[in-house]
C-alpha cells in the first residue's frame, strides 16, 4: 500500500486564477504589528492569559493585604487546589466534547464515602476499586447520554442525584471517618522538599491529558466531536465510543479527586465536595475552553483551577466572608463564558 | 409618463460605483432591466453580483452613479423604499418568518388595506395572498404555518410575497432571484421555471445563479460581472456554457467547463458491486461500477439517492442486499467499517456535515486517516504539517496554511479540504459524493470536476449525487436515474453519445 508520500499528484489544478484569492498570503505578509499587539497576539496564541492572571492575582492580594500572602498561604493554595484541579481535568474533557457534566462534585463526594469506608472495611484494595467505580459511572452516563440521545446535563444532573442519594444512604448520613489505613492517601498531601505533591500529581496528569488531547489521534476525536459531530462521524468515527471514553476518563479523574479530597481531611460525607461544581466549570471557563466545546482542553485547565483557588483564598486574605464567594464564582463563569463564546453565528446581518 | 413606462427600462444603472475601503466591490457599471424579460446576472464569487444586487434592493446605496426606476432617477436607501416601489429581492436563504402564515408572510411589510386601526383584516389578507399564490400556481393555502412546508413550496411563497410588493404601484414589480435554485431538487427547478416564465408576463425578473445551464435557459439576457464590472451582455441563444464560463473566469481556457479534457477510459474489472440493495428510501438496487469510472445518479427530492449514498457509507443501515468491493463483502454497519474498506463519502451539507469549521485544514485533512500523520497513535506535528502543505499545493487551496481554521477558507476551498480528506487514504477506492459542487462558484466547480476526474484516472470508483443535469451528463461515464426509491434508468455518457437532458427528466419523475 502506497503512502500518500509516494502518491504522484492526482491532478494539476491551475493556480494563480483568480487574482482575489492571492491577496490573501501577501496581505498577511506585510501587516505590521506593534511590539505590544504582537506581546498580546502571542499571549493570546499560546493560552498564556490565564498564567498571566494567576501572576497578577496573587500581586493584587499582596499589595492588599501584605502579611496574608506568605508561603504558608500559598502552599494551602496548592493544597486546596489538587482536587479542584482533579474535577476541572475531568469538566474540561467533558466540555471539549460539547457537553457538560452536572454530576461531577457529587460523584467525588459519593466516591469520598466509599472510599472511606472501604479503607476501613477493606484495605488497600479500596482504593482501586473506588476508580473503577469512577470510571464505570463515567462511561456509564456517557453510554447512556449517547444510546437513548438525552442531553448530557439531563442525564448528568439525574445522576447527581442518584449518587447523592447512595452517598447519603451508604454514609448513614452522617460523616464517616477513617479509623484506619490513613496513610495510604495522606501522602498526596507530603510536600518534600517544600514541594507540594499533590498540586505536582495533578499538574502531571494535566500534562498528559494536554497531550493526549492535543497529540493522539484519538485524543483530536474528542475535540472534532465538540466541534462538529455529524462531520466528525461522516469521517467514518465512532462518536458513541468515544464520548463513552471521555465520560469514562471524566470518571477516573473524579476518582482521583475523590482520593485527595480523603487524604487531605481523612474524613467523608455525602456533599463533601459538592460545592466544587460551579468552581470546576468556573476553572474550565476562565482557562479558556468554549463551554460550546471544540477549543481549548486539559492544557489549559492548571492555571484555571489556580485562578479559581485563589480567588477563594484571596478573598479569605482580603476579607471577603465565605457567604459571598459563590455570588463571585457565578458572576465569573458568566463573565469567562461572555468573553469566550462563539457569538458570530448569532450576529447575521442581511 | 404612464405611456413611456412600456419602453423605458424597468430599472437602469448607470455608471454605478460602490467600494468598501480600498476595495472596489462596484466599477462603473451600467445595465438595464427591461420590462417582461428574464435578465441573468453571472459572476465568480467576488465579482460584485452581490454588491449589486443590494443596491438593487436597497440595501445599500452607490457610491457614485444613478439609478432610474421606469424613466425617473431614484435612490432606494433602504429594502422597504425599494420594496415600495415594486422592487423585491427572494434571499437565497429564505426571509420568511416560520411560525406565521403563509399570507401573514406575503404581506410582511406591504399590509397595506390587509391591516386597518393595527388589526389584521384576514379576510382580506387571504384574498390578497391567495391571488398572488395562484400568480405563482402554489397549492399551498393562505392560513398554512410557513415552517410546515417543505423547502421548495417556501420558495414559490417567497416569490409570491415578492409579486405582492407591486400591489402598490401602477407598474410591474421587479423580482431580484438571488441563486433560487441553489438548493432546490431538479423537479423543482422544472417548477420555479414554469413560474418564472408566467410570471414575467407581468414583471422583471433578475435571476442570479452559478448553474450556466439554467441562465441559458431560462434568460432572455445575461449580462456577465467580473472583478466589478459588466464584462459582457449575452444573448443566450447564442451562447454557450463554456463560452460563459470563459467570460466569467476572464481566460481562455483551452479545456471546457466540466474538464472533459481529463477523462479517462475505466479499467474493465469491477470494483464495487451492489446486489439487491434495499434501504430507507430506496430498495432494491443492483449497480456495478468499474475501476476509475465515474458514475452519477440523478433524481428528485425522495426519489432515495441520498440514502443510497449513506447506506452505501454505513450511514444508515441496510435492510437487505449486498455489497462488495472488488469481490470482498462490506459490512456496512458504520461509517467506521466503510472507511476502513476504502470507502470516502462526502457530503451535501458542507458547513454541517462535511467541514469542521473549528479546526485546522491540518486537522480537517487527517481525521478520517489519522495513522497516515501518526506513529502507534501519536500524532507526528511535522508529518502533519508536511501533508497538509503537500495537499494544500496538488489542490491549489487557497489558504494562509495548515493551522488555518476551516471557517476563513471559501467554500470552494473548504470542499477541496473534505476532498483531500479522502484522497490522503492509502487506498481509496470508491468515492461517493453528495452534491460536492453545490453552493460552489463555477470556478471552483471546475476545479473540483477536475479533481473527480484525477482521481478517476488513479483507478478510484467514483458515485456522483450530480448537482444538475448537465454536471452528471458531462462529468460521468455513466447515467444512473432514481425516482421513488428505484432505479429508472441507465445511459452510457461518452464524448459523442450523451444522454440528452429530456430522456433523463423523463426517467426521473
Amino acid at each position: 500500500m502506497p503512502t500518500s508520500s509516494e502518491v504522484t499528484p492526482v491532478v494539476e489544478v491551475e493556480k494563480g486564477r483568480r487574482p482575489a484569492g492571492s491577496t490573501t498570503r501577501s496581505a498577511k505578509r506585510g501587516e505590521r504589528k506593534g511590539a505590544a499587539a504582537r506581546v498580546l497576539g502571542f499571549v493570546n496564541q499560546k493560552g498564556l492569559t490565564p498564567a498571566i492572571v494567576v501572576v497578577l492575582m496573587i500581586v493584587v492580594f499582596w499589595a492588599m493585604n501584605p502579611s496574608g500572602v506568605t508561603l504558608n498561604t500559598l502552599s494551602t493554595l496548592f493544597d486546596q487546589s489538587a482536587a479542584l484541579l482533579m474535577l476541572a481535568l475531568a469538566q474540561s474533557l467533558v466540555v471539549l466534547m460539547g457537553r457538560i457534566d452536572l454530576a461531577n462534585s457529587a460523584l467525588a463526594s459519593f466516591l469520598c464515602v466509599l472510599l472511606v469506608i472501604w479503607l476501613n472495611t477493606l484495605g488497600p484494595i479500596a482504593i482501586p476499586l473506588v476508580l473503577l467505580l469512577g470510571v464505570a459511572i463515567g462511561a456509564l452516563q456517557g453510554w447512556v447520554h449517547m444510546y437513548f440521545q438525552i442531553p448530557s446535563f439531563v442525564v448528568t444532573l439525574a445522576v447527581s442525584g442518584i449518587v447523592g442519594g447512595a452517598g447519603l444512604i451508604a454514609s448513614g448520613a452522617s460523616a464517616v471517618s477513617l479509623i484506619q489505613n490513613f496513610e495510604l492517601v495522606q501522602w498526596f498531601y507530603e510536600s518534600p522538599g517544600g514541594i507540594p505533591l499533590a498540586f505536582v500529581i495533578g499538574a502531571a496528569i494535566a500534562a498528559v491529558l494536554a497531550f493526549f488531547v492535543a497529540k493522539t489521534a484519538r485524543g483530536r476525536t474528542l475535540k472534532a466531536i465538540g466541534s462538529n459531530q455529524r462531520a466528525t462521524a461522516y469521517s467514518g468515527i465512532r462518536t458513541t465510543v468515544t464520548v463513552v471514553l471521555g465520560f469514562a476518563l471524566a470518571g477516573l479523574l473524579i476518582g482521583i479527586a475523590a482520593i485527595m479530597t480523603v487524604g487531605q481531611l481523612g474524613t467523608a460525607s455525602s456533599g463533601i465536595a459538592n460545592s466544587l461544581l460551579l468552581p470546576s466549570i468556573a476553572a474550565v471557563v476562565v482557562g479558556g475552553t468554549a463551554i460550546s466545546g471544540g477549543t481549548g482542553g486539559p492544557g489549559r485547565i492548571v492555571f484555571g483551577a489556580l485562578i479559581i483557588a485563589l480567588l477563594r483564598i484571596g478573598l479569605d486574605i482580603i476579607g471577603v466572608p465565605q457567604e459571598f464567594q459563590p455570588i463571585v464564582y457565578g458572576v465569573i463563569v458568566i463573565a469567562a463564558i461572555a468573553i469566550t463564546v462563539n457569538r458570530s453565528r448569532t450576529l447575521s446581518v442581511v | 409618463m404612464a405611456q413611456t413606462s412600456t419602453e423605458a427600462p424597468a430599472l437602469r444603472l448607470t455608471d454605478v460605483s460602490k467600494s468598501f475601503g480600498v476595495v472596489n466591490a462596484l466599477t462603473k457599471v451600467s445595465l438595464e432591466i427591461r420590462p417582461r424579460e428574464v435578465v441573468g446576472l453571472i459572476g465568480e464569487n467576488g465579482a460584485g453580483k452581490s454588491s449589486l444586487l443590494k443596491i438593487l434592493s436597497g440595501n445599500q446605496t452607490a457610491d457614485s452613479g444613478t439609478m432610474e426606476l421606469r424613466g425617473r432617477p431614484v435612490t432606494f436607501s433602504s429594502i422597504s423604499q425599494a420594496m415600495s416601489n415594486g422592487v423585491a429581492m427572494v434571499y437565497q436563504e429564505q426571509s420568511l418568518l416560520p411560525n406565521v402564515s403563509v399570507a401573514e408572510n406575503i404581506l410582511l411589510g406591504n399590509e397595506r388595506g390587509a391591516v386597518r386601526d393595527g388589526f389584521y383584516r384576514w379576510k382580506q389578507m387571504h384574498r390578497t395572498a391567495q391571488r398572488h399564490l395562484d400568480e405563482v400556481k402554489s397549492g399551498v393555502s393562505p392560513s398554512d404555518i410557513t415552517d410546515t412546508l417543505p423547502f421548495a413550496q417556501r420558495q414559490m411563497v417567497e416569490v409570491a410575497k415578492a409579486l405582492a410588493t407591486g400591489d402598490g404601484s401602477p407598474y410591474d414589480p421587479v423580482i431580484l432571484l438571488d441563486e433560487p435554485t441553489s438548493v432546490l431538487e431538479s423537479g423543482d427547478i422544472e417548477t420555479l421555471f414554469s413560474v418564472i416564465r408566467r410570471v414575467k408576463e407581468h414583471a422583471s425578473i433578475v435571476f442570479v445563479s452559478h448553474r450556466l445551464e439554467e441562465v441559458l435557459e431560462i434568460c432572455d439576457r445575461v449580462y456577465v460581472m467580473r472583478d466589478g464590472e459588466v464584462v459582457a451582455e449575452v444573448d443566450p441563444a447564442e451562447a454557450d456554457v463554456d463560452q460563459l464560463f470563459r467570460l466569467m473566469v476572464g481566460r481562455d481556457l483551452t479545456s471546457g467547463y466540466f474538464r472533459e479534457d481529463l477523462s479517462t477510459e475505466p479499467t474493465p474489472d469491477v470494483r464495487l458491486a451492489i446486489e439487491s440493495l434495499t434501504g430507507p428510501g430506496f430498495s432494491d438496487v443492483s449497480l456495478g461500477i468499474n475501476r476509475g469510472e465515474i458514475v452519477s445518479i440523478l433524481g428528485v427530492q425522495d426519489s432515495g439517492r441520498e440514502n443510497l449514498g449513506r447506506v452505501l457509507f454505513g450511514a444508515l443501515p441496510a435492510a437487505h442486499g449486498s455489497v462488495r468491493i472488488d469481490g470482498e463483502r462490506v459490512g456496512l454497519r458504520s461509517t467506521r467499517d466503510a472507511v476502513a474498506r476504502g470507502i470516502g463519502y462526502l457530503p451535501s451539507e458542507r458547513k454541517i456535515d462535511g467541514a469542521i469549521m473549528g479546526m485546522s485544514v491540518a486537522d480537517n485533512m487527517t481525521l478520517a486517516h489519522p495513522d497516515v500523520v501518526s506513529t502507534l497513535g501519536v500524532m507526528r506535528s511535522r508529518r502533519v504539517r508536511e501533508v497538509a502543505d503537500e495537499w494544500i499545493r496538488r489542490l491549489a487551496i487557497k489558504t494562509s496554511g495548515p493551522a488555518a481554521e476551516m471557517v476563513n477558507l471559501s467554500g470552494g476551498n473548504q470542499q477541496k479540504v473534505v476532498l483531500a480528506k479522502w484522497m490522503l487514504a492509502p487506498d481509496l477506492r470508491v468515492l461517493i459524493l453528495d452534491t460536492p459542487t453545490r453552493g460552489l462558484d463555477v470556478g471552483a466547480k471546475s476545479e473540483v470536476y477536475a479533481i473527480l476526474h484525477g482521481l478517476a484516472a488513479k483507478g478510484v470508483s467514483i458515485i456522483l449525487l450530480a448537482d444538475s443535469l448537465e454536471e452528471g451528463i458531462y462529468v460521468s461515464h455513466r447515467v444512473i436515474t432514481m425516482a421513488d426509491g428505484k432505479v429508472t434508468g441507465e445511459f452510457t455518457s461518452r464524448p459523442g453519445n450523451r444522454p440528452s437532458r429530456t430522456s433523463l427528466i423523463e426517467r426521473m419523475l
